[in-house]
């Protein structure tokens, strides 16, 4: 009997014109997102391999070591072309003095502010917004529909108990809305494939994590339709309800939560961070100025027969040395500046996806965005790296002029001829290597937000079960 | 007879329940995003405030004339809050230096990434994507709809002409449409001004041709609406082709437009051009190095058989004229790698102009592109924001560094010095108080006043600049309205009214 409705709904739906046209859109949307987010990796690639080979030309014929200042670029990842986040809207470079500061600036929608205007079709606004819409289009009409044209009525008069009825369309539902998608979305693999994306098989197992996100979130909108149209007697009603849903869930809970949590925590700005940052750091310069004067003054002996070259390896040495007093002050600075933020970001943060995880839109997204490494976390794991990048980078430039780059120095000319400096070999230049999120991490991530989309899942089928139990079916 | 028409439409509209939900949903929907633009407008300008603020303490405490560096702050625009475009991605000021580029930084979107995960709902995105998608909802059964309910038959048995029954159903839905958002919307207005965002009356001018081009785009979807239903027999099946052409419209042409333009003509990225820029100044400071030990040794070539007292004499007699030729070259040089770096920047910008020209050429086919190009120029959210302020940063970074030499000049270098001694050293100084001492000099430490340093002055736009940018998408909004209504004439005259 279960078997029977299954088969009747799928029957039903897959013959419809709606299925057809649904069909049509979902398939050239998805190939498009697939084809478009190889096309964007591939440029990306090409553009991130141009700039580290850029950088390497510069350096030839160069000297010295001490005049390097390297900039590092984050590599586009496969999974950041499919599922945007906010990979776009952070900082992809960072300049890497052997001490100091670091801040990741060029976010690509500021260098390209044409790309924020449409921004992107990635399968993220895809599962979203598209199939979510079609997902209700799909089931409105389920039960208030079968009312409508009398065929529930005739159904009912029929041996049929309602539970396996009611189970046997919500199954024949969701198998007809997900399993023609898995077409599209196979042949939009393969084409990433064809088109030479690299994707590792971790990619091909968080990508199908991806996947597996998408489809319970477009059964929990289904779930509500069902719902929906099993407490309606009008299917034009229920659509109206459902639209109504699908606007608060995916339009305003998400972004209302944000706004909420910017009001409930005080974080502290940018821009506050940064000055205070650069107030030390003058005061620490003027500092240094006046020790390195009195130093000057007093130990450096450029008398008739005094080794003049001793004195500036001492005061080389003692510039070093102040540079990395400096550095171990700006340091203390930042740490604490930082972690205020980001612990006040933290919380505002928490309140903020607490309360957006009430949409089934929210959870989606962010599980979706997690799995993709395109999250929050991303600008941080960025800097992280680059972080460890420039200690790596600082003791090369120490090993290799034996200073490093403390800011001040002193160039002695002699009289003498002397020999022509060699210039340095550019590819000796450590090479920043830039390691992802690691999986575990990723879906420890995820696993909160997949467990509340099937959650709503059982939530809202439940609900449609019961409500079909009380259902007037005449 | 017209009048009848429109008055039995609109009534039917305003009984349906799709009116209530479209009221019930649009008043909530302009309600938070006028609601979330002010909110935005406001804790952008208290960001700018308080960043101005702590610059000014900056500035206060400065003891180095090298070490002054300014900021220029974009300023917020009153109609950000309904189009907020390029605005949260785009950087929010650009830090002034002597040997910066003055490009803009720090985005809002790069700084609280947490805002950046749902996006901000402006007024445009709702117009663009859920009105639209409410004003087919209003009119996909316009005309198929009462002929399956078989009233078509009906009202075509009395004497009433096609062509005025067709009018009648276009400005009825309309009449019908405007009602549920113009309340609403006069509301969201009311709180901006209660709200104390400040509005000059060439604001007030451009946020009227914001809504005008707000209410043609969804005359444009009303009017798609009825002639796909006048050329279909049933409203699922309008409702279907309808629902795909908006998906295309809407989120497909517009973003295909952009992608396709990156690929046609790529430009370089920002990082290689800083790289090149980066290796040039390299260079060209190593050249200097160079020249200068040379100059240095030839300088000092007459004085190898000189006698210590007489070496003095002879470096005393020259040195200024010495510094004099050193400080030339070295602003040389300074000049050289500016042009150069400006020269670079200038080539990508123009590259991207070009990219970005094709893009928006390629997307103005889609009228939600067109829509929302026009109402980004109207607020001056647009594309071009970016390089507004980038060229009046630069404007001010000319004027800044020409305040910070004439204040600084002939302060401006390091020097270590012996009076009456020997060794080597490079860059020497005149300086009588050293006597048999090593003197450390550092430039620019003379005190340091900033009264009558230049003031960075946002590039503004009049209303008429505004709008000059809108024509091309308006006409394009108006003739595809105007397409779309014949498309329907068209086809209802030859419609099966049975």
């Amino acid at each position: 009997m279960f078997g029977l409705i299954v088969q009747k709904e799928l029957r039903e739906i897959l013959t419809s014109p709606r299925f057809a046209a649904t069909f049509g859109v979902v398939s050239l949307l998805i190939l498009l997102a697939f084809f478009l987010g190889a096309r964007s990796f591939n440029a990306e690639q090409e553009r991130y391999e141009a700039a580290v080979q850029e950088q390497l030309r510069q350096l030839e014929g160069q000297t010295d070591w001490l005049s390097v200042v390297p900039t590092v670029n984050m590599p586009p990842q496969p999974l950041a072309a499919l599922v945007n986040g906010i990979a776009n809207d952070v900082g992809r470079s960072a300049r890497v003095l052997a001490m100091g500061l670091l801040r990741a600036t060029g976010s690509r929608y500021n260098e390209e502010p044409a790309l924020a205007v449409f921004r992107f079709l990635d399968l993220e606004f895809i599962f979203l917004v598209v199939l979510s819409l079609f997902a209700i289009l799909f089931a409105f009409d389920l039960i208030s529909g079968e009312k409508e044209r009398g065929t529930l009525r005739l159904a009912m008069s029929n041996a049929v108990p309602r539970d396996t009825f009611v189970l046997g369309k919500l199954t024949g539902a969701l198998v007809a809305l997900t399993l023609p998608l898995l077409i599209p979305l196979l042949l939009g693999s393969l084409l990433f494939v064809a088109m030479g994306v690299p994707m590792s098989g971790e990619d091909w197992l968080r990508l199908a994590l991806i996947i597996v996100a998408g489809l319970l979130y477009v059964g929990a909108f289904l779930g509500i339709s069902v719902l929906v149209s099993a407490l309606t007697e009008k299917s034009s009603t229920s659509f109206l309800v459902v639209l109504v849903v699908w606007i608060i869930a995916v339009l305003v809970v998400p972004r209302g939560a944000v706004l909420l949590s910017a009001r409930s925590v005080d974080v502290p700005t940018v821009d506050s961070v940064l000055s205070q940052q650069r107030r030390l750091r003058a005061q620490l310069m003027v500092e240094d100025q006046k020790a390195m004067q009195k130093f000057f003054a007093e130990q450096m002996d450029f008398s008739e027969g005094g080794d003049a070259q001793a004195s500036i390896g001492r005061f080389n040495e003692f510039m070093a040395q102040q540079a990395e007093d400096r550095k171990a002050k700006l340091d203390e600075l930042t740490a604490r500046l930082e972690e205020e933020r980001r612990n006040r970001q933290s919380a505002q943060q928490r309140v903020a996806f607490t309360l957006a995880r009430l949409s089934p839109a929210a959870a989606y997204s962010l599980a979706s965005m997690s799995l993709a490494g395109t999250a929050l976390d991303l600008p941080r794991h960025f800097l992280d790296q680059v972080s460890a990048y420039q200690e790596g980078w600082g003791r090369f430039q120490k090993e290799r002029t034996g200073s490093a780059g403390s800011g001040f120095r002193i160039i002695i000319a002699t009289d003498e001829e002397r020999e022509e400096p060699k210039a340095i070999d550019p590819r000796e230049l450590p090479a920043f290597n830039y390691q992802p999120l690691s999986a575990a991490t990723v879906f420890r991530q995820a696993a909160l937000d997949l467990g509340l989309l099937a959650l709503f899942n059982i939530l809202f089928f439940t609900g449609a079960f019961v409500a079909f139990l009380r259902y007037d079916v005449r | 007879m017209l009048g009848t028409l429109i008055e039995k439409e609109w009534k039917s509209v305003l009984l349906s329940p799709k009116f209530a939900l479209t009221f019930a949903a649009s008043t909530l929907l302009i309600l938070l995003s006028i609601g979330v633009g002010i909110r935005e407008y406001h804790a952008f300008t208290a960001q700018q405030e308080s960043a101005r603020a702590l610059l000014n303490e900056e500035l206060q405490e400065y003891t180095n004339w090298h070490m002054v560096q300014t900021r220029a702050f974009r300023e917020a625009d009153p109609l950000q809050i309904l189009v907020s475009g390029v605005h949260n991605d785009v950087g929010r000021l650009a830090p002034i230096h002597r040997s910066s580029a003055a490009s803009l930084e720090q985005s809002v979107y790069s700084d609280d990434p947490v805002l950046a995960i749902f996006r901000s709902l402006d007024l445009t995105f709702i117009v663009q994507a859920v009105l639209s998608l409410f004003a087919i909802l209003f009119t996909y059964d316009a005309i198929n709809g009462e002929r399956e309910s078989g009233t078509l038959r009906l009202v075509f048995s009395g004497a009433v002409p096609r062509a005025r029954f067709v009018l009648a159903k276009f400005l009825g839905t309309w009449l019908g449409l405007a009602l549920p958002l113009a309340l609403p919307l006069l509301l969201g207005l009311l709180a901006i001004v209660l709200a104390r965002v400040p509005l000059s009356t060439g604001d007030w001018q451009r946020l009227g041709l914001f809504l005008g081009a707000s209410a043609l785009y969804l005359t444009l979807f009303l009017a798609l609406g009825i002639a796909v239903s006048a050329w279909t027999k049933k409203p699922s099946t309008s409702f279907l082709i309808l629902l795909t052409s908006w998906v295309v419209l809407v989120l497909v042409v517009p973003r295909a437009a952009l992608l396709s333009a990156i690929q046609m003509k790529p430009v370089p990225t920002v990082a290689q051009v800083e790289s090149r820029k980066a290796g040039f100044e390299r260079r060209a400071w190593e050249n200097y190095r160079h020249d200068l030990e040379e100059r240095w040794r030839e300088r000092r070539a007459p004085t190898v058989d000189m006698t210590e007292e007489e070496r003095d004499t002879f470096e005393d007699e020259n040195l200024s004229n010495w510094m004099e030729e050193d400080d030339k070259a070295r602003k040389e040089l300074e000049k050289e790698i500016a042009d150069n770096g400006q020269r670079l920047t200038e080539e990508l910008r123009n590259q991207k102009q070009e990219q970005e020209r094709l893009a928006l050429q390629l997307s103005r086919f889609s009228p939600a592109s067109a829509f929302r190009l026009a109402a980004m120029s109207l607020a001056g959210t647009d594309v071009h924001l970016k390089a507004r302020y980038e060229e009046a940063a630069r404007d001010y970074k000319e004027a800044f560094s020409q305040f910070i030499t004439t204040n600084s000049e002939n302060n401006n270098r390091i020097s270590m010095r012996r009076r009456r001694g020997g060794g080597n050293n490079q860059g020497g100084d005149q300086d009588d108080e050293g006597g048999g001492q090593n003197v450390l000099s550092f430039g620019g430490n003379s005190e340091v006043n900033l009264d009558g340093m230049p003031e960075f002055v946002a590039p503004r736009r009049d209303v008429k600049t505004a709008a000059s940018g809108t024509p091309i998408e308006l006409g394009l909004l108006i003739a595809q309205t105007l397409a779309c209504l014949a498309f329907g004439f068209m086809g209802f005259m030859g419609y099966d009214v049975r």
